[in-house]
């Protein structure tokens, strides 16, 4: 188990561009599964190269267990990284995928084929030994994959988007897969993904990275419920955004007056709320009750968005129960609450 | 380079422009004869003036059949045998010396791009697509000098002038396609360098210049003229022994050295579709 402590990375590539990775700061606990969680291009897999030693960072430093392993080369660094593909040896079986390690290490055979056949076991995959990369499943080959990389005790491990190329029942299976092993070995993970719900399902902890650094990083109902920023709140899906100003534990805003559960900083200048916290059809007298009119009703099958107009022109999304599509149309009149507890202030 | 090897397939799976009920299989059957028959046909008569004893116009088949032309060949001290060696070694040594110095240049095309990268490509390629004599004669002269030619190690480097294009060439198609991601992933698995290069490259890049090889070998192979210009009748190959025995009217030693000249071209076919085969499967 080891501790992951990365400061101030900084990545640019090509002299002059936009830093990739821009001042980025990280700490991951012994053990834990971190999911490093961001839209395309902002950065994640940067981060990972850097840490696994497949590009140089430009400035600030990575510590595994309290020292640098930045000058060290890839192989020196305990660091496994697995990507989207699987990339197994096509010229070798799995148990000789998976055993590549080891061999590599000089352990001796009959060690290296009992540890192979446990980390087999582990991915639940035994008697898989003599066939081919080829003739397995894309999820068998990430599942060796996945043992090919534990067999190594590494420091750390990195998954960048692994479950990407997966179909969506297989990615499921593999997400739950790769947590029970995750806490079978206690190997420090850093999980990336572009998929916020897959980041807050599979982590201990979520680091949201926007632009090159770090915005968020706590529990992952923390960041999905509280986000820190306009752009976290938007990237949870924390898309009713208000406008106005604090009075005390009051929220001033052009359409009308709430009450916050969270007490914001002075600084606060917006609420967000995720659709599915809103109430569609409150009762007249109910907490932070709203007027508003119905623009558009969506049915998603699990649930129907509606989007209500409230005053002052702003547009609050519900997130309503999936029957409601026949109760609502637009153009109603409605009456939406906004719980206390679902609001919570933007700093920024 | 290795694309040609695919030819035999599209012309079996293209379908018909009518569309109709009939199974695809037989459509695809009447083309693949064709071309099997293509490439089997001209080797019969081969086949048949080996074993032939008096087989005169007009007769279709041989009055008889006699291996009598097959036990010359192969007595001891012949010169079929004597050819065959000289054939194999100094085919072997072209392909050696043009794997060496072909390898790292195919290596260096497939995997890094640089400015004049296609002049390049077309200047390795000039080899095959200019007419070799018109080399050959330039040649010849360098090797006179150099105090070459009527020896076998003349041979050997006027063969790489047509064997290094295929080399280079399936070699950087070989490294194109070679994804470095590999040699990564084998780094973060605590392998060195050395090790990489040893356990996961070399491997993985072995059946495409298996094929590389065997190419180079066959090239060298089949050479006539440039044997015949540098060796000056004192290196004796295949080719060479078989145009001395049509020159000599001897058609019975003549399908005799075409026979042995063709084989290992077939042997090569097979190798190198399964090499690809198997490489080809990830």
């Amino acid at each position: 188990m080891s501790t992951v402590a990365i400061r101030s990375l900084t990545k640019r590539y090509g002299p002059g561009g936009a830093p990739a990775v821009d001042g980025f700061s990280l700490d991951l606990a012994p053990g834990s599964l971190t999911a490093l969680v961001g839209p395309s291009g902002c950065g994640k897999s940067t981060v990972l190269k850097c840490l696994a030693g497949l590009v140089d960072a430009d400035g600030g430093d990575v510590l595994i267990d309290g020292s640098s392993v930045l000058g060290l080369q890839p192989e020196r660094r305990g660091v496994v990284l697995m990507g989207q593909d699987h990339l197994l040896f096509p010229h070798l079986d799995v148990a000789g995928n998976v055993g590549f390690g080891l061999r590599m290490r000089g352990e001796p055979a009959g060690n290296i084929a009992r540890r192979v056949e446990e980390m087999l076991a582990l991915v639940r995959l035994e008697g898989f030994g003599p066939r081919r990369p080829h003739a397995l499943s894309g999820g068998q080959a990430q599942r060796v994959a996945l043992a090919r990389a534990l067999i190594v005790k590494p420091r750390v491990l990195l998954l960048d988007e692994p479950l990407t190329s997966l179909d969506p029942e297989l990615r499921e299976e593999m997400r739950g897969l790769i947590r029970t092993v995750q806490r079978a070995t206690a190997t420090t993970t850093l999980f990336v993904t572009h998929d916020r719900e897959e980041a807050v399902s599979v982590a201990d902890g979520v680091a949201l990275m926007l632009g090159g650094r770090l915005v968020q990083h706590g529990a992952p109902d923390a960041v999905f419920e509280r986000p820190a920023t306009r752009a976290a709140a938007a990237f949870f899906g924390a898309s009713n955004i208000l406008e106005g100003r604090f009075e005390g534990d009051r929220f001033v805003t052009a359409a009308g007056t709430l009450r916050l559960a969270a007490i914001g900083e002075g600084s606060a200048t917006a609420v967000a709320a995720r659709p599915e916290a809103l109430i569609l059809g409150a009762r007249p007298g109910a907490e932070n009750g709203l007027d508003g009119l119905v623009r558009s009703v969506g049915y998603r099958g699990t649930h129907t968005l509606v989007e209500v107009e409230i005053g002052g022109g702003v547009m609050l999304t519900v997130a309503a129960p999936a029957a409601s599509h026949r109760s609502v149309a637009v153009g109603d009149r409605v009456r939406i609450a906004l719980p206390a507890e679902a609001l919570w202030p933007l700093s920024g | 380079m290795t694309a040609i090897w695919s030819i035999a397939t599209p012309v079996g799976d293209k379908p018909a422009t009518v569309p109709s009920a009939a199974p695809t299989k037989r459509r695809a059957g009447l083309p693949l004869l064709l071309l099997v028959a293509w490439l089997v046909v001209p080797l019969v008569p081969v086949v048949l003036w080996s074993v032939a004893r008096g087989w005169f116009f007009p007769a279709l088949l041989p009055a008889e059949i006699s291996l009598a032309a097959w036990a010359r060949a192969f007595a001891n001290g012949s010169d079929v045998w004597r050819a065959l060696g000289t054939s194999v070694g100094v085919s072997a040594a072209a392909a050696a010396l043009g794997m060496l110095i072909g390898v790292p240049a195919g290596r260096a095309l497939g995997m890094h791009a640089f400015p004049g990268k296609r002049w390049v490509e077309m200047l390795v390629l000039a080899p095959i697509l200019v007419p070799g004599l018109g080399v050959a004669m330039g040649l010849h002269a360098v090797m006179i000098r150099l105090g070459l030619t009527g020896t076998a190690g003349g041979v050997v480097l006027v063969f790489l002038v047509p064997v290094l294009p295929y080399v280079v060439l399936i070699s950087a198609s070989v490294f194109a396609t070679h994804d470095r991601a590999f040699e990564a992933q084998a780094r973060g698995l605590g392998a060195s360098s050395w090790q990489t290069l040893r356990h996961v490259t070399l491997p993985m890049v072995a059946p495409g210049l298996s094929v590389a090889a065997a190419f180079a070998f066959l090239v060298a192979w089949s050479q006539y003229g440039l044997t015949l210009l540098v060796g000056g009748g004192r290196v004796i190959t295949m080719p060479l022994l078989l145009g001395q025995s049509i020159a000599a009217g001897r058609n019975d030693l003549a399908g005799v050295a075409a026979v042995l000249t063709i084989l290992p071209g077939l042997a090569v076919l097979v190798l190198t579709s399964t090499l690809l085969g198997r490489g080809g499967r990830r």
